[in-house]
């Protein structure tokens, strides 16, 4: 019962946050600032979710998998930002300094 | 309507809109993106149609393999921007909706009133405790189907000698490790990833006898290890296509061969294996296939497309260009 | 749960529809792989489809494993065919069909 009601909330909460960073995907006006709100909304997003998945596993190693697979997720996340934006200053800085 | 049945139209939706934004989107590049997408997309249907090998199989192979192998290949493949954009392009969206549209209406009122079977689900199950497995795919794939994995691979084999057969004049002869800056990020990355990846790769080879999982997921995720481990230079430089990519490829087909060889001489049908030991050949030819499934796609990856040859530096990440050293 | 099948027996007519619209109109021969793709991915779902819905209830799985071997057969495919492009590019210059407007 207990864990039912917390697999509701995180998984409310964890939607909340995607849509939170979806909305800031769509509307901010710089790549680097939708980077921002896509590695931080989306990876703890995917968090409250794996968590409310894992208060309705059968056993602890299940939610221990759970929880394996988020931070990979957050390791596959963060290598994604990292790149793109340092691609994009590179060829920011390359574009500068090609215009006179 | 119940919630599974809105959560199936609104995928299938987002599942075609994808397919339509690959198929017209301007740029190639993106084009591709929005592959990887609906492949991921794929998966998520495979897993509400309750195919939970073929989800992980979409999502590693599917989406993540060929996305790769598309990213490699768009440097190389550059498009020519057409004269008549505007007007081209109009036709062809329209053309691909009315074909989607029509095509899909009429092709699904004739799968509709098909009536349903009685699948091989029950056979299936009936043989499995002599399978020498316990989860139904695998037993398949392994035992009443061995042969189609081993011709599978043997499709993996032949793929790679012809692109290794066209490969032109300046492709290269190693992966080298590169010495860029910034590869220490990718370095780093690398290093502590792949061995997980091992791990996880060694864990669904041998999940795959009761849970899903097997040799092709296996050795999808091992080759996704080594494409790793060769982006973050952590690989030694070895001729991948000399004698020991010639091991490393044939070994899934020999090992098949020699079973069926001997399996023909003692029980008289091919790939025929002992019910009661079925189980230690399913594992030794699964062992053996993923390495050789592993090697196969990893050279995919390499030898697909050339590198860029003069003026930029030889690398294996072709995204990112920049001058010579 | 009600019966997935008509919605992805659906989705699978009009992404098969839609992919080989792609591979006869699109000029780009990458674009025309990726579209190849897509037509083989729908068989793939109407493959699946069918095996979910059994009188018995029981999942058929021999059109799961031959949809595995599909996946890896036309990667495998898609691979030969990219690295053909490429060789075609390098040695005619020519990336995608003429428009023949003309």
């Amino acid at each position: 019962m207990i864990l039912d009601t917390l697999t509701l909330v995180l998984g409310v909460a964890g939607v909340f946050f995607y849509t939170a960073g979806t909305f800031g995907l769509l509307r901010f006006p710089d790549l680097f600032s939708r980077l921002h709100a896509l590695t931080k909304a989306d990876n703890l997003g995917l968090g409250l979710i794996a968590a409310a998945l894992a208060c309705q596993a059968d056993s602890l190693a299940v939610a221990a998998k759970l929880g394996l697979i988020w931070v990979l997720a957050l390791v596959a996340g963060t290598t994604n930002c990292y790149l793109i934006g340092s691609y994009a200053r590179r060829k920011n800085r390359s574009n500068q300094e090609e215009a006179p | 309507m119940n919630a599974g049945m809105i959560l199936d139209v609104l995928l299938a939706g987002f599942i075609a809109w994808l397919a339509f934004k690959s198929l017209t989107v301007p740029d190639f590049f993106r084009a591709i993106i929005f592959f990887i997408a609906f492949g991921l997309g794929m998966a998520l249907a495979w897993a509400r149609l309750v195919a939970p090998d073929v989800a992980i199989a979409e999502a590693a192979i599917g989406a993540g393999l060929l996305g790769v192998l598309l990213i490699k290949s768009s440097h190389a493949l550059p498009e020519k921007a057409s004269p008549k954009v505007s007007l081209s392009r109009r036709w062809l969206i329209g053309f691909i909706l009315f074909g989607a549209l029509g095509g899909g209406i009429h092709f699904s009122s004739l799968v509709l009133n098909a009536p349903a079977a009685e699948g091989l689900g029950a056979l299936a199950t009936k043989h499995l405790e002599s399978s020498g497995v316990e989860h139904p795919v695998t037993a398949v794939l392994l035992n009443y189907r061995a042969y189609d994995t081993w011709l599978e691979i043997a499709v993996l084999m032949l793929a790679l000698w012809v692109i290794l057969a066209i490969r032109g004049p300046s492709a290269p002869a190693e992966s080298t490790p590169v010495t860029k800056p910034g590869i220490q990020f990718r370095t780093a990355l690398s290093r502590g990833l792949v061995p997980i990846i091992i791990l996880v790769s060694g864990y669904l080879l041998w999940a795959g006898k009761f849970a899903p999982g097997g040799a092709f997921q296996a050795g999808v995720v091992l080759a996704a290890g080594m494409i790793l481990a060769s982006l973050g230079g952590i690989l030694p430089p070895t001729r991948w296509d000399g004698r020991l990519g010639l091991i490393l490829g044939l070994a899934g087909f020999m090992a098949f061969l020699l079973v069926a060889i001997f399996t023909s001489l003692t029980r008289f049908t091919m790939l025929n294996y002992p019910p009661t030991q079925a189980g230690s050949w399913i594992l030794f030819l699964e062992v053996v296939g993923t390495l050789s499934i592993a090697f196969l796609l990893f050279a995919f990856y390499l030898y697909v497309v050339a590198p860029p040859s003069s003026g930029q530096t030889r690398t294996d990440d072709s995204a990112t260009q920049s001058s010579p050293p | 749960m009600t019966d997935p099948f008509p919605i992805y027996s659906i989705l699978a007519g009009v992404l098969f529809f839609a992919g080989l619209a792609g591979v006869f109109l699109l000029r780009h021969f990458g674009r025309k792989i990726i579209a190849l793709n897509i037509t083989g991915g729908a068989v793939f779902l109407l493959l699946v489809t069918y095996a979910q819905r059994s009188e018995d209830g029981v999942i058929d799985p021999v059109p799961h494993a031959m949809v595995i071997t599909g996946l890896v057969v036309a990667v495998s495919a898609s691979a030969l065919a990219l690295a053909l492009t490429h060789r075609v590019y390098q040695e005619t210059g020519q990336i995608e069909f003429p428009e023949d407007h003309e």
